[in-house]
């Protein structure tokens, strides 16, 4: 109970402290809610969608079953090939943005992946989209699930109607163009497969909650990085709070008492956390108003401004190791805080030199170098989750890596804090 | 006894010698003050004291413990107030005292904030934001702090640096006042002679990291002084003819030297030798240029500079 008091007081006196700083106070809340704005004017109402995509697509469709059996549409012609791929291709090819008649994608066929995947990451195109060798068969198999007892036909020789497939849209998940081309073909794969929603394909692909992707504006995709932006600019105040204790003889005072130097820590943490935690909603409030989707799926924002909030924190205390002023630490915050907020693509897309290569030990996943900064991954995360219908399924992958960081960043930072200034001297 | 350092030294990575090896002994309920020049080694030496530094040679023992080995042990009963103000600027005076009292595990906290704000006299500014209060405000808010956890041996660095000639009047009778009613001893450093001389039972004269003398003030005074000091203070404009009137005082008397245009001559009988003094004065300014003519009893200042041979750094 002592302990809770102890920890409770400490971390309401780092929030008071932190809070009571005007100086402070406008850089965490109203600096960030300033790039809102700035972003939200410019930004807000231009529209990227009337720049048409550049789509790769790879087509492994095998067509029609050779089985002997003879298959019809539902209007009860012959069909034969790989009708129903280059159907749902001339489709995707056909689908415009919402308020003018500019088409979305410009299709370019490729003989194999690598040499598509190739171009995309050279960024000639926005994504590659993979058709599997048994889309006909699927798209079938969704006929016979629609319209079997509807319509007069031996649907006995179709494929069973739960047979499903998966398409797979490939590219940087960081860049704009790829976010728009992953949620209108995921909205147009939607419809083509339940025919629910044809007609509107070509004037508005509805994704979940409503979210109109065609509507999609350069504004919407830079808020997440925005409010991760948010969170990062609290670095200085880690740093300077961490080493403002030890530097005026404040953590000597507190040494002599009965307080453990881990309650300390946590304090700080946990203090930086509330604020993260109150930065967030206000960072989403103000977008809101420039008119970025309200969606239930702003909740994953706080799980992504969490780890983000705790690796500043680890970075901070980490870079408190290194100065012995707290001048020298704001000033070395500083400059660490703003290259990280521009690589870690917080405002736009930044070349990420590869690591670690897709296909060795991270599987279908490769490791850039900015990666290891803990704001790329969960901005590329906030971003799938809050402008694609993927939700956290989409994102395992840059949520357990934020993480791993996380506690990376934590375990050195205190490590080296500790070692410089915590010993006895 | 309180507190016992043997041969106690501290070195600073680097090599510079901060405490060249003190021997102190604190008996209960003594007021024990470190009188010296800034750079001397009194922080030094209480911070050591309080578990602050780790010293580099020679031992202590506080209430009988070893500090380098079972410090935790004596930890609640020491209370350390440092000499700069330390606290949270953005707190109220309420907020500080209340997380420290946390931080001690103080029983009922809010008695204990309560007595110490009546003995120290800041009752009324107990919800004003720290950083808005006055000089010797701060330093009662700073000493407050330290006296939290009741401890029975309190280490005071320049408790009253920078406060005004009524701020330190509470403050040394706040001391007193806890030494007699609680039963507690004190180590206090300053470089204050009057500080030192008020509050002190016995202080040790350190320069550059060594105990020169231990004793009361009055012993001190009766040793080293000289009986009664006469100052002559001339007008500043005469300052070229100082070295001249030094010299010649010099030939006539053992223990002359000047400060602030103020000639200060130790002398066993000040009736009998003022009129010799002025003569040789006078030899050399007019009558209008002598601005102030006192005989004063040997003060502790008299006494450092006798045993240090110089005068106090600030």
């Amino acid at each position: 109970m002592k302990t809770l008091k102890r920890f409770w007081l400490l971390y309401l006196s780092n929030v008071r402290v932190t809070t009571r700083v005007r100086v402070v106070l406008f850089f965490t809340i109203l600096f960030p809610l300033m790039f809102i704005g700035i972003f939200g004017i410019a930004f807000q109402t231009g529209d990227p969608s009337n720049t048409t995509i550049d789509l790769a697509v790879v087509n492994h469709d095998q067509g029609i079953p050779d089985d002997g059996n003879v298959y019809r549409n539902i209007t009860g012609d012959i069909v034969s090939g790989d009708f129903y791929s280059r159907e749902y291709l001339d489709l995707l090819g056909s689908v415009t943005f919402e308020d003018n008649e500019t088409k979305i994608f410009d299709i370019t066929i490729f003989d194999d992946e690598e040499s598509a995947m190739k171009r995309v990451e050279k960024r000639d195109y926005g994504a590659l989209l993979v058709l599997p060798e048994n889309f006909t068969t699927a798209a079938m198999a969704s006929r016979r699930a629609l319209f079997e007892g509807i319509i007069p036909l031996d649907w006995t020789i179709y494929p069973p109607a739960n047979f499903t497939t998966q398409l797979t849209v490939r590219g940087d998940s960081t860049l704009v163009q790829f976010t728009i081309s992953y949620s209108v073909i995921d909205a147009v794969t939607q419809g083509f497969f339940t025919l629910d929603m044809v007609d509107e394909i070509g004037g508005s692909v509805y994704l979940d909650g409503g979210i109109t992707s065609s509507g999609l504006t350069v504004f919407d995709f830079t808020v997440p990085g925005l409010v991760i932006f948010a969170i990062l600019s609290n670095l200085s105040t880690v740093t300077v709070t961490a080493l403002r204790d030890m530097k005026d003889g404040q953590f000597d005072r507190l040494k002599l008492t009965k307080m453990r130097v881990s309650e300390y820590l946590l304090a700080i943490v946990v203090s930086q956390l509330t604020i993260s935690v109150v930065q967030i909603p206000l960072m989403f409030a103000g977008a809101i108003i420039f008119g970025f989707p309200i969606s239930t799926r702003i909740l994953y924002a706080f799980i992504f401004g969490i780890l983000v909030s705790l690796s500043v924190t680890g970075i901070g205390i980490l870079l408190a190791a290194f100065v012995s002023s707290t001048e020298a630490a704001s000033a070395l915050s500083g400059i660490v805080s703003t290259p990280m907020a521009f690589l870690a693509g917080a405002f736009f897309t930044m070349p990420n030199p590869t690591l670690i290569p897709e296909g060795s030990i991270l599987g279908s996943h490769k490791l850039g170098i900015f990666d290891l900064i803990p704001a790329r991954p969960a901005i590329t995360a906030l971003r799938v989750v809050l402008l694609t219908d993927q939700g956290m399924a989409g994102v395992w992958y840059e949520f357990w890596l934020t993480t791993v960081l996380v506690i990376f960043y934590m375990i050195i930072g205190i490590f080296l804090f500790s070692r410089k200034h915590l010993r006895a001297k | 006894m309180v507190l016992k350092a043997v041969n106690l030294q501290k070195t600073y990575p680097g090599g510079v010698e901060a405490v060249k090896g003190i021997d102190i002994t604190v008996e209960e309920g003594e007021i024990y003050g470190f009188l010296g020049p800034n750079g001397a080694g009194k922080s030094t030496s209480i911070k050591m004291f309080s578990g602050l530094l780790r010293p580099t040679g020679g031992n202590l023992e506080i209430f009988g413990i070893d500090v380098s080995t079972d410090f935790q042990k004596i930890k609640d009963q020491i209370g350390y107030v440092p000499q700069n103000l330390i606290y949270y600027d953005h707190l109220t005076v309420m907020e500080n005292l209340q997380l420290f009292a946390a931080c001690y595990e103080i029983e009922r906290p809010e008695e204990r904030i309560s007595e110490l704000l009546d003995l120290l006299q800041i009752s009324e500014i107990k919800n004003r934001k720290s950083s808005d209060l006055s000089g010797g405000q701060k330093r009662r808010v700073n000493l407050a702090m330290g006296l939290l956890n009741d401890p029975k041996l309190l280490f005071l660095d320049e408790p009253s640096a920078g406060m005004d000639p009524q701020s330190r009047r509470v403050l040394w009778d706040s001391i007193r006042r806890l030494v007699d009613t609680k039963d507690m001893s004190i180590i206090l450093t300053t470089h204050l002679m009057e500080t030192a001389d008020k509050l002190s039972d016995r202080i040790a004269i350190i320069d550059h990291g060594e105990i020169k003398i231990v004793d009361t003030p009055k012993n001190l005074k009766e040793k080293f002084g000289t009986g009664e000091i006469i100052q002559v203070q001339l007008d500043e404009e005469v300052n070229g003819r100082f070295e001249e009137i030094l010299k010649q005082l010099s030939l006539q008397y053992e223990d002359v030297n000047v400060r602030n245009s103020t000639f200060r001559i130790g002398s066993e009988d000040a009736i009998d030798d003022l009129s010799g003094v002025l003569e040789i004065i006078k030899s050399f300014v007019s009558k209008e240029e002598i601005k102030q003519i006192s005989i004063n009893e040997t003060t502790l200042e008299d006494v450092f500079i006798k045993i240090t041979g110089s005068e106090l750094r600030e």
